[in-house]
């Protein structure tokens, strides 16, 4: 339950998250950038020397914390994938990168890195006014000014200032209310989102929270001249926003020191707070003194660790930077913010969303949504420890947990050959072996789980496992809540799949990511099917399942009765993987066959024909997948891959006809992996719909011809 | 102004200076030494001026529970003595500093200290003492002091 509330009132929520540990995890969200998903920022631990929590509430207010910074690159790499970026971290990435470090700057754990001539003259000896431009108000120089140079300066902020970062604000809100979710879309939205809400809070805390006296300054532009142009960026035309016409925001933001200057005594020194070049050299030609500074960059924060307790630049007090002022300032840049360790809870600090208000009162006392959550208590029906019956000792547990789901008697066994495979040669034709070679070696890896019950059957969403497996390789140590939220359930069975094919261990209160994760998520974001076979025949089931299909001979459907309840599974899984395909759900067959193109065609070419009955020359495209499935072993993602490379080799030519969408046969369906924004997608294909031969073409029948040479 | 009857080290920036009319400077009993303004601004004058100072006022060591490393890292601080030329301070022993410091930070050679409230801002509220890493706090700003000083000619660094 989400409740307003201040930074000081929220501090004794923010020390209960540290009562079972001193170190928690942040995490940040952009919820249309990022989907559902968080990115971890690092960790946050208190300064402490006794694990004492009666007095966490006065370290987290007087800022005795250190934030552990991941590194930069695994970062942008991550922000990438949230962002669904295919081809990696893009220049938007990187800018976003270099706004988060201008929030650390903001609060005050970095300080900006000032032009040494202007570091000398400080602090001033006569008041002096500053007046800032917008560089200044977002990476931080502002903030340093109010806090550690007044009340020698006074500050001016000149209205094309605020007009710039109100301009901002109105791209973000246009950006996240339109409906298109592309990818470069949500690089844009998160940019904008960190700048222009970061932007408008270091504006309210010095008009409404520091002890800073702020002049406003008139527009001083020309009234038949706009300082805004059409965004001319393809990815946002249709948003109609608009850019800061730069030279002339920027000539805007000198008149005003110019105006301050004249209307000054002699004496009075006016200064332009700058981390911008152009304006600073400017500025110099003109007379007016840049104070300069180089902008913010996020390899000032990322890899490091930083400080809530810093030294004040002048004075060598010590001076601090309450957590909960951190923790504002992500949420507000981000849009939400989650403070959490799996044993005593998480603290949220949410900014905007759908379900939450604002209100100027917000503003003026500084309040935003605010949720605790205790960690998660066992279920109802276990027995709570210490009630009666003794805990069971870990490993106990954990043997537990993955408890033997026997299997049905006279079924395989792993590294044994299924029953069927002892009459397959009974069965077999000679000369008609199905090729094997395209089949993966399949062996046990040691220190993976093995046994018998490691290799029974599970039941799965592969979706949900899928996106499993990239959340533990974003963040590598994923809360148990987390995972159950993202599964809608306890995961007992994600987490035995997963953990006995060594592809992840359970912590304390969390699953970390095992060593072959990242080469199994790579593979899913990158549709990547034999690594996504390679990795998951790591799992005992999984290869239990694949001895099967490997045993059985072409034509023979496999018997679905030992899989039981894990039949749909184990069929999706064999499916993206290429193992398997289906005709229906009780006639699966293996797909072993992935002949070269030149082989393909003499294939297709010499089944077409027995397809064709009525003479026509024309087949149904499901009834010519189901026919090169059940009777060659060629799984449709194949065939479809191959038909289109042998066509294009001249090899043969395909044609359809048809105009109306085959509706029949709905159940004949095979599912694929597919990426959508950089994620993987298990997409059910309709084998009798047209399109899924060739992309674009609704039309229901084949006609496939040799080519005379 | 900082009070400085706690302090327990000084960190100065100095530069080079030349001064844009000739300086004597006379000792008792001995004849004054000129400084010529048409020195190369290259060449060392033997005039500097102080253009950043900061106060330490607490024994910032005191969290380094090693004795070998806390007189390690204060081996490296006493590079910076005043009494040695300028050439021999450069920003490059502060580097020296920031890297050990760093090292010896991520090994877990130094536990929080607790700072007293004479050491806290004035203008901040608070009374009691709470825990701080001071050797981190010291490396974020000699980091932050290295960044804007470096690559400016005629620098010099002296702790006292």
């Amino acid at each position: 339950m989400f409740s307003l509330m201040s930074p000081s009132q929220a501090e004794p929520l923010i020390a209960k998250v540290f009562a079972a540990s001193s170190k928690c995890q942040l995490l940040v969200s952009e919820e249309h950038a990022f989907g559902k998903r968080c990115l971890p920022l690092g960790t946050v631990s208190l300064v402490s020397s006794e694990p004492d929590p009666a007095r966490h509430e006065r370290l987290v207010q007087r800022g005795a914390f250190e934030w552990r910074l991941p590194c930069l690159d695994e970062t942008k790499r991550k922000v990438a994938c949230l962002l669904g970026l295919k081809d990696g971290p893009d220049d938007r990435v990187r800018r976003a990168m270099d706004e988060i470090a201008s929030i650390a700057a903001r609060v005050g754990c970095i300080y900006p890195r000032f032009d040494p001539v202007a570091l000398e003259e400080m602090p001033f000896r006569r008041t002096t006014t500053l007046v800032v431009d917008t560089s200044s108000v977002l990476q931080g120089a502002l903030d340093f000014a109010a806090r550690f140079l007044h009340p020698g300066v006074r500050l001016k902020i000149p209205a094309i200032a605020q007009m710039e970062i109100a301009n901002q604000t109105d791209r973000f809100l246009k950006t996240r209310r339109a409906e298109s979710r592309k990818p470069g879309r949500r690089s844009y939205e998160l940019l904008e989102h960190l700048r222009s809400q970061g932007g408008q809070r270091a504006l309210l805390r010095v008009e409404l929270h520091a002890e800073t006296e702020v002049e406003r300054t008139y527009l001083l532009g020309d009234p038949l001249r706009s300082a805004f142009q059409r965004d001319t960026e393809d990815d946002i035309r249709e948003l109609s926003l608009s850019v800061p016409v730069r030279s002339y925001a920027d000539r805007l933001i000198l008149e005003s020191a110019r105006h301050h200057q004249s209307q000054s005594g002699p004496a009075h020194p006016v200064r332009l707070l700058t981390a911008d070049q152009g304006l600073a050299r400017m500025a110099m030609a003109e007379g007016i003194s840049p104070l300069f500074f180089r902008a913010t960059k996020a390899s000032d924060i990322f890899g490091r660790r930083l400080a809530g307790q810093t030294f004040a630049p002048f004075s060598g007090h010590m001076r601090h930077t309450p957590l909960a002022d951190l923790i504002w300032e992500l949420a507000t840049s981000f849009g939400s913010v989650r403070i959490e360790c799996p044993q005593s809870g998480s603290f949220q600090v949410s900014a905007i969303g759908e379900q939450f208000s604002w209100a100027p009162y917000h503003a003026e006392e500084d309040l935003l949504w605010c949720c605790f959550e205790e960690p998660k208590q066992p279920s109802a029906t276990a027995p709570v420890p210490g009630r009666g019956q003794p805990e069971p000792p870990p490993e106990e547990r954990r043997r537990k947990e993955e408890a033997p789901e026997a299997p049905p008697r006279g079924s395989p066994t792993p590294g044994m050959p299924a029953n069927r495979t002892d009459n397959r040669a009974d069965h077999e034709e000679p000369g008609r072996h199905v090729a094997r070679s395209s089949a993966p070696a399949i062996s046990y890896q040691p220190g993976v789980a093995r046994g018998a019950h490691a290799a029974s059957f599970l039941r799965l969403n592969v979706e949900r496992l899928f996106e499993l497996a990239c959340l533990l390789d974003d963040q590598v140590e994923v809360p148990v809540r987390q995972v159950e939220e993202l599964v809608g359930g306890n995961g007992s069975e994600y987490r035995r799949f997963l953990r006995t094919g060594g592809l992840v261990v359970l912590g304390d209160g969390e699953w970390v990511a095992g060593k072959r994760i990242p080469f199994l998520a790579a593979a899913l974001r990158n549709e990547r099917v034999e690594d996504v076979r390679e990795a998951l025949l790591e799992v005992p089931s999984f290869k239990r399942f694949g001895d099967m299909l490997q045993g059985l001979s072409r034509g023979e459907a496999l018997d679905g009765k030992p899989l039981r309840r894990g039949l749909a599974t184990y069929r999706t899984l064999g499916e993206v993987t290429l193992l398997c395909a289906s005709v229906s759900m009780n006639r699966i067959y293996a797909t072993p066959n992935s002949p070269e193109p030149e082989e393909f065609a003499n294939i297709v070419l010499r089944r077409f024909p027995s397809l064709d009955r009525d003479g026509s020359g024309l087949v149904a495209t499901g009834e010519w997948l189901e026919d090169l499935l059940q009777h060659e072993g060629i799984h449709p993602e194949v065939a479809r891959r191959q038909l289109r490379a042998a066509s294009e080799l001249g090899l043969l030519r395909r044609s359809t006809e048809g105009s109306t969408t085959q509706l029949r046969h709905r159940d004949r369906v095979v599912h694929v992996l597919r990426t959508d924004s950089a994620e993987p997608v298990v997409e059910r294909v309709f084998l009798y719909r047209g399109d899924y031969l060739i992309p674009g073409k609704a039309s229901a029948s084949l006609r496939i011809e040799g080519i005379r040479p | 102004m900082p009070d400085d009857t706690n302090i327990q080290r000084t960190f100065s920036i100095w530069r080079e200076f030349h001064p844009s009319r000739p300086l004597a400077h006379r000792l008792a009993g001995e004849a004054p030494v000129i400084f010529h303004t048409d020195s190369a601004p290259e060449e060392d004058s033997g005039l500097y001026e102080e253009i950043y100072r900061w106060h330490l006022r607490e024994d910032i060591l005191a969290g380094i529970t090693e004795e070998g490393v806390r007189s390690e890292v204060d081996d490296v601080l006493k590079r910076l003595d005043a009494a040695k030329p300028p050439s021999a301070r450069q920003l490059d022993v502060l580097r020296d500093f920031i890297n050990l410091a760093r090292t010896r930070l991520n090994e877990g050679a130094v536990d929080p200290v607790l700072w007293n409230e004479p050491n806290a801002d004035p203008r901040e509220e608070g009374t009691d003492a709470v825990e701080v890493n001071s050797l981190l706090s010291l490396t974020l700003h000699l980091e932050w002091i290295v960044a804007c000083f470096e690559g400016r000619p005629g620098i010099s660094v002296s702790v006292r």
